[in-house]
């Protein structure tokens, strides 16, 4: 029953690449393990989860997707509808993670099903540190539905 | 039965002439009768055949007058004299008939009645004196007797009776009918008045038949809809002018408003040439005894003007909207790359760093994190009024309470001595909004304090009429006159940055949450380490 934990599978939705390895590093920083894939828009996002392109035909279903709302194309929370309405898709939780303070976004997308909102901060140790909360909870806390592939 | 109509003595009694004369007791004022004779023994053949006698229940008054003159003095003094029996030849030949000229056309008499007695018919030739003078009997006194009187008098008076009552309804009618012109005239004067309110408040009338399919229009409604005054429609003709897109959803309002059989209200546009106007119908409906709808009467508002600034205040604050999420998202995403890389960027190269370009670094991540702050402050500022915050009836001091929980902190670390005190009323206000102006004031009583002195921090609140005042006072640096006009403005800055941390927003904010509540706020201080005080009044029952 001693099992090691895999690598928890992160689907990160973010057309800002400075944003996105941001993100990267306070994970590292942290010291979780995780195996992260980018899509910088919803759509791109979906074929992935849908596994639509020849190239992601082996791709791992995601543990957890972490999704910025204000990207060019689909934005995050037309992702986020379209993916609670797919029965095959819908128990991936998503945390929003963006720059929006607006109530309007943070109201919309929890009526939409997100599990959590975290807003970027400016300060890069507060930003590892949130990151930090966010992953003691997402790798060691909840469990989440077991993903065979 | 008894009362067989064959019985003689039955069919007499119900047929015989009514004397009432005899067996009713007098009432009513006499009949007053005016014996003109210059012969006194003529007058007294009147009296004798007139006294004691009742005519229609009344008795006679029987006034003597020897001469036309005297009898024309008579009916001058007294206009109820019902009946004249009048002599002809007396000063003169003609003096009875002059003087019934005289009564008719100079006194105006028309009702009293006149029978002419004469002695002597070549002086009045019975058929010319009833054509030419308004008379209304003749007598010649070589027939007189009691029962010739006694009709003549009787038949006299009923006319005269029947005159007056004639005469009694002719103008009660006329009071009627001038009644009715004033009641008229008062209806077009509040006719005229109705179309004026109309035209000043821009709603018409109008009525639908709905058995006739006929809309009348008022001159309001007709000039809303481009109409020529005094047109009438139908409902077909109504819908032409309805925008076309609108047509669906007005029929139905109306279909729904037939069904309940009561009242309708709608919105919708319609087309004034190649106008577009906005339009409410507000309606009522009366219903036959079945409950189907046969008629209405509804006003017609022009809402035009209204649905402009509706637009023109949707547009604005969609670029509000806009505006605070580019501040909120836009301006921000590229400065936390800023903040961060650089931070990055002094991690990975800390050691070979010296101190001076370590401060570089500092006073850049610094300039960028402060930037992101003011931005954060700006949005939050941009928003009070438009969040939408519903009021709501609070416990005033509730809201100290929450605030101080909040502070507790900077409470701590400031080692500040708070006391509240006062009178604490209920008020109707946005919690939130409220909590923020006294996290700020008291936070700020915290922060702006001198070194080495004990914070001393008074909030304190008073009901004065129908207005909820708050002073929040502190023992803190003061404010140097002069200065007290720009602390509510927009990043204004009474302190360099050095010595106290701020985006400089926190006091336009509480201005700006204060207003919105139809309240106001100010400062007062006596000078530089005086210590400042800051008050605000707002109505207690809101805005």
């Amino acid at each position: 029953m001693n099992q090691t934990p895999r690598a928890l599978r992160i689907l990160m939705i973010e057309d800002e690449a400075g944003d996105a390895r941001l993100m990267q590093v306070a994970i590292r920083r942290n010291g979780f393990v995780a195996e992260t894939h980018e899509a910088h828009d919803g759509h791109e996002a979906l074929c992935f989860l849908r596994k639509q392109e020849p190239r992601w035909g082996g791709a791992m279903r995601p543990d957890l997707i972490l999704l910025d709302l204000k990207m060019p194309g689909q934005g995050g929370l037309e992702f986020l509808a379209v993916l609670k309405a797919d029965t095959e898709l819908r128990a991936i939780p998503v945390v929003v993670v963006t720059s929006s303070l607006l109530d309007a976004d943070v109201r919309a997308a929890y009526q939409l099903g997100a599990a959590g909102y975290l807003l970027k901060p400016a300060d890069l140790r507060e930003f590892i540190a949130k990151v930090r909360t966010l992953g003691e909870y997402w790798f060691n806390l909840v469990r989440l539905p077991h993903n065979a592939g | 039965m008894s009362g067989r109509i064959e019985d003689p003595e039955l069919f007499q009694d119900l047929f015989a002439p009514e004397r009432a004369e005899e067996a009713v007791a007098p009432s009513g004022n006499p009949w007053k009768v005016l014996l003109v004779d210059d012969e006194d023994d003529v007058r007294a053949v009147f009296h004798l055949a007139l006294q004691d006698v009742l005519i229609e229940g009344r008795q006679l008054l029987l006034l003597d007058a020897r001469s036309a003159g005297e009898a024309k003095a008579a009916l001058a003094t007294s206009p109820d004299i019902a009946l004249m029996l009048l002599d002809v030849v007396m000063e003169s030949d003609q003096a009875g008939l002059e003087l019934v000229h005289q009564v008719r056309n100079g006194l105006a008499n028309r009702s009293v009645q006149i029978v002419l007695i004469t002695g002597q018919p070549g002086y009045a030739p019975h058929r010319k004196v009833i054509n030419d003078y308004e008379i209304d009997g003749y007598q010649l006194k070589s027939e007189l007797n009691a029962e010739r009187i006694f009709v003549s008098v009787s038949s006299a008076l009923r006319t005269y009776r029947l005159l007056r009552e004639q005469e009694s309804l002719r103008r009660d009618l006329e009071q009627k009918v001038q009644e009715l012109d004033q009641t008229l005239q008062a209806l077009r004067e509040s006719e005229a008045n109705f179309i004026r309110a109309q035209s000043v408040a821009h709603v018409g009338s109008w009525t639908y038949d709905l058995v006739t399919d006929e809309i009348l229009l008022s001159a309001e409604t007709c000039r809303i809809f481009g109409l020529r005054e005094g047109s009438v429609g139908n409902y077909k003709t109504y819908l032409e002018r309805v925008f076309p897109e609108d047509r669906c959803g007005l029929q139905q309002a109306w279909q729904a408003a037939l069904d309940r059989g009561t009242s309708f209200e709608h919105e919708h546009r319609i087309m004034v040439g190649a106008a577009i106007r906005h339009i409410r119908q507000r309606a009522d409906l009366t219903c036959d005894a079945a409950g189907k709808p046969v008629r209405s009467l509804g006003t017609t508002q022009d809402i035009t003007e209204r649905k402009q600034a509706e637009d023109e205040l949707r547009r604005s604050n969609g670029e509000l909207e806009q505006f605070s999420y580019a501040i909120s998202h836009d301006l921000r995403q590229p400065l936390r790359m800023i903040s961060c890389y650089l931070q990055l960027l002094g991690m990975s190269l800390t050691e070979q760093l010296g101190a001076e370009q370590s401060e570089y670094f500092n006073f850049a991540i610094d300039g960028a994190k402060r930037l992101d702050r003011m931005l954060v402050a700006l949005l939050e500022y941009s928003r009070v009024g438009r969040m939408g915050e519903p009021l709501t009836w609070l416990e005033s001091r509730a809201i100290v309470d929450e605030a101080l929980v909040f502070l507790q902190p900077a409470i701590a670390e400031a080692v500040a001595v708070i006391s509240v005190c006062g009178n604490w009323p209920r008020v109707y206000v946005r919690p939130d909004g409220m909590l923020r102006v006294l996290q700020n004031l008291i936070g700020n009583a915290t922060k702006f304090r001198v070194a080495g002195r004990t914070p001393e921090i008074t909030v304190a609140s008073t009901v004065a009429g129908t207005d909820w005042c708050l002073s929040v006072a502190d023992n803190g640096i003061g404010i140097p006159a002069g200065q007290l006009s720009r602390l509510f403005q927009v990043f204004q800055r009474l302190q360099s940055r050095a010595a106290f941390e701020g985006t400089g927003v926190g006091l336009a904010l509480c201005r700006k949450i204060v207003e919105h509540h139809g309240g106001r706020i100010w400062a007062e201080s006596s000078g530089e380490g005086q210590g400042s005080r800051f008050c605000l009044s707002l109505p207690m029952d809101g805005p």
